[in-house]
């Protein structure tokens, strides 16, 4: 038996449609959101060095280019909450159908880019 | 162990989602704030309860999906749980350091 064979879903031949895309995002901007997470014992390591090292910290959260990467995380972080309580809708078994799914994975794209404005208005 | 991890994945989704529009709101409005206020915003008992307790609960939901994903990726056993233990304790040591960074903010 071929042990390396690619694992369920198969993206290499998997016609993209809104739902598996979603799904994969989802999973996608779970890794990003792990990977940021690092920032919040960061954070809290850069606020116990004192007021000096605070707001060198503010320094660089308000670069041009950490703006940029921190929109993109606001994004992966809309995205993944908003599909994620559409997942738990999913788990207690309401918004099932083909035609629900659809209409709540759309509403997921609109809110996740909604609080990115939002957020980018707010930052900048 | 398989009912376990998707029950603690769910409770500590729903768990989050109030918390992830607070901090995301306190930390668009971090800017206005001086060191003293937020120094005194983390370093009542209450906070640091809740930060750390929110803390162990973020932790513990990436963990969970970084080794989902470990497990349906990753092929070959003996690197899928060195690499699985490697997340966990990785997402320990975040936590840990979210805790003597709360203790050390209130001691100062």
């Amino acid at each position: 038996m071929n042990n390396k064979r690619p694992v369920s879903p198969h993206l290499q031949i998997y016609k993209p449609q809104l739902t598996s895309v979603l799904s994969i995002t989802h999973r996608f901007t779970g890794v990003i959101l792990s990977l940021f997470s690092i920032l919040i014992p960061f954070s809290l390591l850069f606020i116990s060095f004192g007021s000096d090292y605070y707001q060198l910290f503010l320094l660089i959260a308000n670069h041009v280019f950490i703006k940029i990467i921190l929109i993109g995380t606001i994004f992966s972080l809309a995205f993944h909450l908003s599909n994620g309580i559409r997942h738990l809708f999913w788990d207690m078994g309401l918004g099932l159908s083909i035609e629900d799914s659809y209409m709540s994975g759309y509403l997921v794209i609109l809110t996740s880019i909604l609080i990115t404005f939002f957020a980018i208005f707010y930052i900048t | 162990m398989a009912i376990f991890h998707w029950k603690l994945q769910r409770i500590s989704a729903i768990l989050l989602v109030p918390v992830v529009v607070y901090v995301t709101l306190y930390l668009l409005n971090i800017g206005e704030l001086s060191y003293a206020d937020v120094v005194d915003d983390v370093s009542s008992f209450q906070s640091i309860f809740l930060i750390g307790f929110m803390a162990l609960v973020l932790f513990t939901h990436s963990s969970l999906g970084i080794e989902t994903i470990l497990e349906d990726y990753i092929h070959d056993t003996k690197t899928q749980s060195l690499l699985v233990n490697l997340s966990k304790f990785f997402h320990a040591i975040l936590f840990l350091l979210t805790l003597i960074s709360l203790i050390v903010i209130k001691g100062n």
